[in-house]
C-alpha cells in the first residue's frame, strides 16, 4: 500500500511533512549541493527583518551535551534585500517557502509584513520567538495581550497564510497560543529555542556577548513534545486541527518526527540535526515512509494525535 | 575564485587508513577519499565527526595533505569531538562534510585572479609580483594548512615560520622546500626560544601567508599594516616607488599583503547558520565558505 506523506496547511500543500527550519537553512540554496533540496516539504528562511541587521558580537555557538546554544541575533541583509535578492531563487527549489519575518516594534514588524504580502512567498512565519535580540522578538512573544496585538496587526497587513512561532519561554504558553490563534493566526509552529546561560570558566565570563542564548538540539527534545502535547490539548482550534500545529525542538530522525506527528503535530521542521548531518531530512522522509507503509497508515491525518491519550 | 566552489559539495562516511601519534596530544589522521569526495584546496577544510560519536557537532579541521585516494588532517585534541577523532583506529568510520572554504592562492593566482589592483594598495609592486619575498607561518595545529599550501609554491621561494608551544610537527619535508625553515619554541625545546616576534620581520616580506591562534594573527595583521603604513605614508598615498629595488627592506617600494587563515566555532560549515561570522571593513563574512583565508587587511581581528 502506498503513503501518502503530503499535508496541507492553511490551504497550502506541502509535499511532505518535512520543513527546514529557520536560521538553520540559509535561503536554500547553500544545501544545496550536499543534499536533493526539492525533495524538502519546506523551508523557512532565516529570520527576517525590515532593516538589515549585522547580529551579535563574539562567540555565537556553544555546544552543550545533546544541545547547541547560539547567540546569532538574527543577522540578516534585510527585508528588502530578501525580496530582491534571495526569495526568487528560493522560490525555484521547489519546496514550500516560509519568509520567517521577525522585528523590533510594531511598526517593523508590520511594514515587513506588507512587503511579503506583495510578493509570491506563499506563507509567513510570525516570530515572536527569537530569544537573541535586545528589543522586540521573544519579548512579543511571552505574553498573551502582546503576542495577540503583533498577531492581529500583522494579521491586518498580510491575507497571506500566518504561521505564528511561538516561545517556549512564556510563562503561559498554551495562553498564549489562545491569544495569537484568536487574533488571526492560520497555524502555530513551536518551539524556537529555550533561553539558556553558559560561563566561560577561563575568562570567569559569560560565553556570549547578549550574555543569555537560546538552546536547540536533542536536549531540548522531550520538553518540547510535552509543550506541543499542552498546545494540542489546552487549544480547542489546534485539537480540531482547524490551526494546524507545526512541531519542532531537536528533531533529528524519522523516530522523532513520528512522535510529534502522533502529538498532534501535522508537519515538523528540522534544524540542529542537519548541522551534523546534512541529509537528515532526507532520512526522515524515507523513514516517514516506510514507517507508514510498515504500520499501514495512509496518511499522516492517520496517525496524528494518536498518542494524546487524556490520563 | 568561484564562489561555489567554497560550499562543501559532499556529506558522507569514509574510512581511516591510519591515524599516527606525531607529536603530543597530535595525531596524523588519514581517511580514504572515494572519487565522489572532490579533491581538496589547500587552505580548505571539512567538518570531521567520529562515527560513533558523544558530540552534536562535527569539528572543522583543515587539510594537511591530500593524493588520488586520501586526505590526511592533523587534529589537536583540545575538547571531546577531538579527543574522539585522535581515538579513531585504521577500520573506524568518521563523517566528513566538505571539502568547505576558499583556498590560499599562490602569487601567480593572485595576478591572474586581479587582485593586482588590490595589491597596489596594500603596496605590492610589480617587481614585487613577479619575484616576491614570501612568508609562510604557522602556529600550532595552524601549521597544517600552511604546510599543506606550501607544497604548491615554488621549492626555495619561501620562507616557513613554524610556532609552538612545544614540539614541532607537521614540517616534513620543509627543510628542503623552504629557503629557511624558523622554529620557535615557548619552552626553547627546538628552535628559537620565544614566539614568532622573535624572529619575524614583515618589513622583508612582500607576502604572508599564516594560520595560527587569533593573537599571532593579529600581530602578523598589524606588523604587515605597519610596514606598509611607513612605506605609503599615513594617508595610504604612495610615497615613491622604486622600479629596480632590491629585496631587502630598505626598499621605499614594498609594503606587505598578508593571508590569514581563520578559525571560529561552527555548526554547520555550510554558511547556513551564521555561527562562524567575522567582522571585516566590508561587513560580516562567514568564516567557513568566505573564508577561511582572509586578507588581512580586511578583517578585523
Amino acid at each position: 500500500m502506498s503513503a501518502d506523506l503530503s499535508i496541507t496547511i492553511a490551504g497550502v500543500r506541502f509535499a511532505n511533512p518535512v520543513i527546514a527550519a529557520s536560521g538553520t537553512f540559509g535561503y536554500g540554496t547553500e544545501y544545496s549541493r550536499i543534499i536533493n533540496v526539492v525533495r524538502l516539504g519546506g523551508i523557512c528562511s532565516k529570520g527576517l527583518t525590515l532593516g538589515a541587521k549585522s547580529g551579535n558580537t563574539g562567540t555565537r555557538l556553544h555546544e552543550t551535551p545533546s544541545g547547541l546554544i547560539n547567540s546569532i541575533g538574527l543577522e540578516n541583509p534585510g527585508i528588502p534585500h530578501f525580496i530582491e535578492h534571495e526569495l526568487k531563487t528560493m522560490l525555484g527549489l521547489g519546496p514550500v517557502v516560509l519568509a520567517n519575518l521577525s522585528g523590533s516594534t510594531m511598526e517593523t514588524y508590520v511594514e515587513g509584513a506588507a512587503l511579503l504580502d506583495a510578493t509570491d512567498v506563499p506563507m509567513i512565519e510570525l516570530n515572536i520567538s527569537c530569544p537573541n535580540v535586545k528589543a522586540g522578538g521573544m519579548a512579543w512573544g511571552l505574553d498573551c495581550d502582546a503576542a495577540g496585538t503583533i498577531t492581529a496587526a500583522v494579521r491586518k497587513a498580510t491575507k497571506k497564510p500566518l504561521v505564528v512561532k511561538l516561545s517556549p519561554n512564556a510563562p503561559h504558553l498554551v495562553d498564549v497560543a489562545r491569544s495569537v490563534v484568536a487574533s488571526g493566526a492560520d497555524a502555530l509552529s513551536l518551539v524556537n529555542t529555550f533561553q539558556s546561560f553558559a560561563v566561560d570558566i577561563e575568562r570567569g565570563r559569560p560565553v556570549f556577548d547578549n550574555v543569555t542564548a537560546g538552546l536547540a538540539g536533542p536536549a531540548i527534545r522531550p520538553i518540547a513534545l510535552r509543550m506541543l502535547r499542552d498546545i494540542i490539548l489546552g487549544v480547542s482550534e489546534c485539537a480540531s486541527y482547524s490551526v494546524p500545529v507545526i512541531g519542532l525542538g531537536g528533531i533529528a530522525t524519522w523516530r522523532d518526527a513520528v512522535e510529534f506527528i502522533m502529538t498532534g503535530a501535522s508537519a515538523v521542521q528540522v534544524g540542529t540535526a542537519s548541522f551534523a548531518n546534512p541529509h537528515a531530512m532526507e532520512e526522515i522522509i524515507d523513514g516517514l515512509e516506510s514507517f507508514m507503509r510498515r504500520k499501514g497508515y495512509s496518511s499522516i491525518k492517520e496517525m496524528r494525535g494518536i498518542a494524546l491519550v487524556v490520563k | 575564485m568561484c564562489s561555489a566552489d567554497t560550499f562543501p559539495q559532499v556529506a558522507c562516511a569514509v574510512g581511516v587508513l591510519s591515524n599516527d601519534f606525531i607529536a603530543p596530544s597530535v595525531f596524523a589522521l588519514r581517511v580514504s577519499r572515494e572519487p565522489h569526495v572532490p579533491s581538496p584546496k589547500s587552505g580548505q577544510f571539512f567538518m570531521l565527526r567520529s562515527r560513533p560519536s558523544g558530540v552534536l557537532l562535527g569539528r572543522p579541521i583543515s587539510v594537511y595533505r591530500a593524493d588520488d585516494t586520501s586526505i590526511t588532517f592533523l587534529v589537536l585534541k583540545k575538547g571531546q569531538g577531538t579527543a574522539e577523532l585522535c581515538a579513531l583506529r585504521t577500520g573506524d568510520a568518521l563523517d566528513i562534510v566538505g571539502p568547505i572554504g576558499n583556498s590560499f592562492q599562490t602569487p601567480a593566482e593572485l595576478s591572474a585572479q586581479g587582485l593586482f589592483s588590490q595589491a597596489l594598495l596594500t603596496g605590492i609592486t610589480p617587481r614585487a609580483l613577479a619575484e616576491p619575498g614570501i612568508a609562510v607561518i604557522g602556529g600550532g595545529i595552524g601549521v597544517a594548512p600552511v604546510a599543506g599550501f606550501s607544497l604548491f609554491l615554488e621549492p626555495k621561494t619561501f620562507d616557513f615560520y613554524a610556532s609552538f608551544r612545544s614540539t614541532p610537527y607537521g614540517l616534513d619535508g620543509l627543510e628542503e622546500r623552504a629557503s629557511k625553515l624558523i622554529i620557535t619554541t615557548e619552552d626553547g625545546s627546538a628552535g628559537v626560544k620565544g614566539m614568532l616576534p622573535a624572529v619575524f620581520d614583515a618589513a622583508k616580506y612582500d607576502l604572508v601567508y599564516a594560520c595560527g591562534p587569533t593573537p599571532m594573527l593579529r600581530y602578523i595583521k598589524e606588523e604587515c599594516a605597519r610596514v606598509t603604513a611607513n612605506k605609503h605614508g599615513v594617508n595610504g598615498s604612495r610615497v615613491t616607488t622604486d622600479a629596480n629595488g632590491v629585496n631587502d627592506s630598505n626598499d621605499p617600494s614594498r609594503g606587505t599583503l598578508a593571508f590569514l587563515s581563520l578559525e571560529q566555532h561552527m555548526a554547520c560549515g555550510a554558511g547556513a547558520c551564521l555561527g562562524c561570522t567575522v567582522p571585516t571593513v566590508n561587513g560580516n563574512r562567514r568564516c567557513c565558505v568566505d573564508g577561511p583565508v582572509f586578507n588581512a587587511a580586511e578583517v578585523i581581528l
